[in-house]
């Protein structure tokens, strides 16, 4: 049993109505149980801010586990975490226009 | 229907000098070739420009121009280009705003205008379907971008008239002066400058005419099934509605790639003042669509308090933040809000506007420009009111703010005294808010790319999200070159970026062959548009190298390529020289361009059947 900080950014952040977040995660969770977690804790709103509800599938963006990069379409999200990593999920919108 | 559908068959020449206009058709040959937007302006200007002209001189166009999908329901067609030869770069340049200018100029029956020549005395232009007027503007000359349209629609008694018009920064030839229609910019290149040496104040539209396709019930469900996947994505139906582009602004800072003061570092330890979530609940009165767009991403703000308070703006888009927040080291919104709105009554691209202040404002710390030199000005990081009182000296180009409307690049050359390090620009455009030392990929399309300092070229969105690793250096010349297909694409067919997620990311796809076929009906496939887009480029190209563009000035701002960011997660990465070179050897061997000189070889240009370019670099 261990504690991770989720950190929120952009719209992310609106829906869950909180910067940060502290989830107990049991040993050999990973990225993938995480984002489970906060989708059942923060309801369907934020599941559709990272998840396309009509493909199923997640949006593409990064997810910062300490200062590694994790994508979530080409990552490794059975990355496992361990008690006192910071999670970062980033906005699903690169910027520039 | 013209032969092909979407296109109103036909442009508009205005002849400036003689107040006269006549039209130009469209032929089949070119509608195929070269699609629309992007692809006619660079095809018009490249035919029509002498190399050497002087940018601000009487030989230099403007070219507005639509696709074909403009005045239709495919999503972001409220979107149009301006083209002309910047007086910032010297070198073809190509602007976009969405809004609803581009679809109304189609409804009037043109898919495009030319302006040329110069006139004596202010003057503008009405174009109420075929009917064409010079008009004296004498009584607009000095007004604001806002004023003049609201005068026009008045005394035209035209309220829905489209607008496009410059501010006095325009008329003041600051050579990043921008052409606003409503309050949406073509931002980038100067081309406001452009029309103001041409003494041109507005360009009035109005239409009645129709834009047909070929087959409305085929036309209507495509267009349906791409509105319910842009509203179930969550950028396009989820993030961009709730936050607009400001949203990236926290997550740029998370990276460490968040330009601050004057790309001195990347990390801005006041990030969470200029987010998107406090602009929302501090700023945002109601949410804004282009035309025929189901994003809704522009926020209209209204700053209810302090010193700013009174301040409407659209906007202000991330871009604009990092311009004048972080990077002139400002963690003011409501200041923020009021630079934007100067910044569009006087007609200034944001962005390089920023940019130079930011500029000046660490050769004031670093003692390269004394007080005296800056009118006495407090020009520290972080100066609110200097921030504010330097920009209305630019637009009026007024004691030191004559200096800084010629650009950062010019403005550090005549300074002299080591400024240039400082000047962060590439081609003498100024850098927009993404990091070349953060994102591999981005920074080799943007140092290709024909327009320089430009974030729509080299595009950092894929690297950003995790599609592409943003640390690495393999694969970023395909890359490069798939992005640079897929903005050359997007721009001659007239989308938003905004459509990325959707319509494809770093390259084409068969998502843009149906929009552009469903509209058009021309049948082409893929290979073909890739081949259009790499006609396009390749011209745009060879306009510049025609103009003297050479391999060495493919290169990254001094401070990129020598300066590491000194802190936060993206700390140490740059863009060393060498690495750039290596980058560039392969991106010009795939390109099909000499690796010596940069300029696309003979079998290129005759590959795409670019014949004129072959006559004019290889004489």
């Amino acid at each position: 049993m261990g504690k991770v900080k989720v950190k929120l950014f952009a719209h992310l952040r609106q829906a869950a109505g909180v910067k940060e977040v502290d989830i107990e995660i049991d040993e050999g969770e990973t990225i993938n149980d995480l984002i489970g977690k906060l989708t059942r804790r923060f309801g369907k709103d934020f599941e559709d801010r990272i998840r396309d509800p009509l493909t199923g599938s997640l949006a593409p963006f990064l997810i910062m586990v300490g200062r590694e990069e994790i994508s979530s379409v080409k990552g490794n999200l059975n990355h496992k975490l361990r008690d006192g990593d910071t999670v970062s999920l980033l906005e699903p919108v690169g910027g520039g226009w | 229907m013209w032969i092909y559908g979407g296109y109103a068959g036909k442009f508009l020449r205005l002849d400036l000098t003689n107040k006269k206009h006549s039209t130009v058709q469209l032929t089949k040959e070119v509608a195929r070739q070269f699609l629309g937007g992007n692809g006619f302006g660079v095809k018009i200007l490249y035919d029509e420009l002498k190399p050497g002209i002087d940018p601000l001189g009487p030989e230099n166009k403007v070219v507005f121009a639509a696709g074909p999908i403009q005045g239709t329901m495919v999503p972001t067609a409220g979107r149009s280009g301006v083209f002309t030869k910047s007086p910032l770069t010297g070198y073809f340049f190509d602007s976009y705003a969405g809004g609803c200018f581009g679809p109304e100029m189609k409804y009037a029956g043109w898919d495009g205008i030319i302006v040329e020549g110069q006139s004596k005395t202010p003057v503008y232009v009405t174009v109420f379907d075929d009917k064409v007027e010079f008009k004296d503007a004498s009584h607009l000359w000095g007004k604001n971008t806002f004023e003049t349209q609201e005068i026009l629609r008045k005394d035209l008694k035209e309220p829905n008239a489209q607008i496009a018009c410059i501010g006095p920064a325009g008329e003041k030839l600051v050579r990043f002066a921008c052409t606003i229609w409503g309050a949406r910019a073509a931002g980038r290149g100067g081309s406001g400058a452009v029309l103001g040496s041409k003494k041109f104040k507005a360009l009035v539209v109005r239409g009645t005419q129709d834009v047909e396709v070929p087959n409305i019930e085929e036309f209507q469900r495509v267009i349906t099934d791409q509105i319910e996947r842009i509203k179930a994505n969550p950028g396009t139906g989820k993030a961009l509605p709730s936050l607009g582009t400001p949203g990236v602004t926290t997550t740029q800072n998370q990276l460490g790639i968040l330009g601050t003061r004057n790309w001195q570092t990347e990390v801005f330890e006041e990030v969470e003042k200029i987010s998107g979530e406090a602009m929302r609940a501090k700023m945002v009165v109601r949410d804004r669509g282009c035309m025929a767009c189901p994003i809704y991403c522009t926020k209209l703000s209204y700053v209810k308090a302090g010193p700013y308070a009174g301040t409407f703006d659209e906007g202000p888009e991330y871009e604009t933040i990092f311009a004048y927040g972080s990077n002139c080291g400002v963690a003011s919104l409501e200041m923020i809000a009021k630079a934007d709105r100067m910044s569009d009554e006087y007609g200034l691209d944001t962005i390089s506007t920023g940019a130079v202040i930011s500029f000046a404002m660490e050769c004031y710390e670093k003692g390269i420009l004394s007080k005296e030199e800056v009118d006495g000005l407090d020009l520290r990081f972080g100066n609110e009111t200097a921030l504010l009182q330097l920009l209305e000296k630019i637009a009026k180009r007024e004691g030191v703010g004559d200096l800084l409307a010629e650009g950062a690049a010019r403005a550090a050359k005549k300074i002299g005294r080591g400024a240039e390090k400082y000047a962060v620009t590439i081609k003498g455009l100024e850098n927009a808010g993404h990091s070349p030392r953060g994102l591999k990929g981005y920074s080799l399309g943007m140092i290709t790319s024909t327009r320089g300092g430009s974030h729509q070229d080299g595009r950092p969105t894929g690297e950003r999200i995790g599609k592409v690793d943003r640390k690495t250096l393999e694969g970023k010349p395909e890359y490069a070159i798939g992005t640079q297909r897929l903005t050359t694409i997007q721009d001659s067919m007239c989308v938003c970026r905004m459509t990325e997620g959707i319509y494809g990311l770093i390259d084409i796809t068969n998502e843009h062959m149906n929009i552009i076929n469903v509209v058009t009906g021309m049948g082409l496939k893929l290979p073909e548009i890739v081949d259009i887009a790499d006609r396009i480029w390749n011209l745009e190209r060879a306009f510049n190298c025609r103009e003297g563009h050479r391999r060495e000035h493919d290169v990254q701002a001094i401070r990129f390529m020598t300066e590491p960011i000194p802190e936060g997660p993206s700390k140490g990465m740059y863009c060393p020289p060498e690495e750039l070179e290596m980058l560039k050897d392969k991106y010009y061997e795939l390109r099909g361009w000499d690796k010596k000189t940069g300029i696309p070889t003979k079998e290129t240009l005759s590959r795409l059947g670019l014949t004129e370019a072959i006559r004019d670099l290889y004489k």
